[in-house]
């Protein structure tokens, strides 16, 4: 589960470290030294699990945020959260 | 007047072929030991990923096997732990035996998970999908399945997809890692 840190913001609980940042429809998350990025809804629905609720799966639903692509970001592993989110929002 | 094998092609002197005999026997030895070899010496490829690696939530990705990851490598141009190291690229055309196991790391959240050998970027059946019950363990699954490979392109993949809402790392400690096998089987049909 996410925990929401500001209104675009979140970080999880997690062996690595991992936030997501939301702008927009656009979703980038860094987990560990691998950035994501999705695109989704312009409101989250559930500030808990913004990129979708994984116990509302329905295989043949479309998804609620949908993959774009995956980035190896070794310069962000020793950065602070403020400075990696805002490498983040300059991901494009 | 010489002859060749139906299914192999060996050669073989007529009743007439008197001269030289020893060349035809020396060329029907050459032809055996070419195949015997290609069977005794069949690609094995076993990667066994040494670093976990992010899985984005709800996209099949492919299995990335970087350092010491070349368990059992017979044929080292079919695989690098450098470039496209997800990749198993036959050299030698034929059908492959593949074998794509992944490990995910522990999580609770764990809502669909499934794996599949992957052609050329495409997933290829089986692709086995299962919901996982809600424990913090981590978790495994395989896909097993014969592929094609021209020997020059093609390649071939281990995939995973997972769904807990977030991004989650594949296992690759305590002897729980991801496992991509690739087997010649047989020529192409």
């Amino acid at each position: 589960m996410w925990t929401q840190l500001t209104e675009n913001r979140w970080t999880m609980d997690d062996t690595d470290r991992h936030l997501l940042l939301k702008t927009g429809t656009r979703y980038v998350e860094l987990h560990g030294h691998t950035v994501h990025v999705y695109t989704g809804p312009t409101e989250v629905a559930n500030p808990s699990w913004p990129l979708g609720d994984p116990a509302l799966y329905d295989p043949d639903a479309p998804p609620v945020t949908v993959w774009q692509r995956t980035d190896i970001r070794e310069d962000l592993v020793n950065v602070s959260d403020e400075e990696a989110f805002t490498a983040l929002a300059e991901v494009q | 007047m010489s002859t060749n094998t139906p299914n192999r092609g060996y050669t073989y002197p007529g009743s007439g072929d008197h001269d030289r005999l020893w060349e035809w026997f020396q060329e029907l030895a050459l032809d055996i030991d070419t195949d015997i070899d290609a069977i005794v010496k069949m690609a094995v490829i076993k990667l066994v990923q040494q670093a976990a690696q992010s899985l984005a939530n709800g996209v099949g990705a492919p299995i990335t096997f970087g350092a010491g990851s070349e368990e059992i490598i017979t044929h080292p141009a079919f695989h690098s732990t450098s470039v496209n190291n997800s990749r198993v690229t036959p050299t030698i055309p034929g059908l492959y035996v593949c074998s794509a196991a992944v490990s995910l790391f522990t999580s609770s959240a764990v809502t669909n998970f499934w794996a599949a050998v992957a052609k050329n970027g495409v997933a290829v059946q089986p692709l086995i999908r299962h919901n996982p019950a809600a424990t913090s363990t981590s978790k495994g699954n395989q896909a097993v399945a014969t592929v094609a490979c021209n020997g020059t392109t093609d390649y071939i993949e281990a995939w995973g997809n997972q769904t807990s809402g977030g991004a989650l790392n594949t296992q690759a400690s305590g002897g729980v890692n991801s496992v991509l096998e690739v087997r010649y089987l047989r020529p192409l049909p």
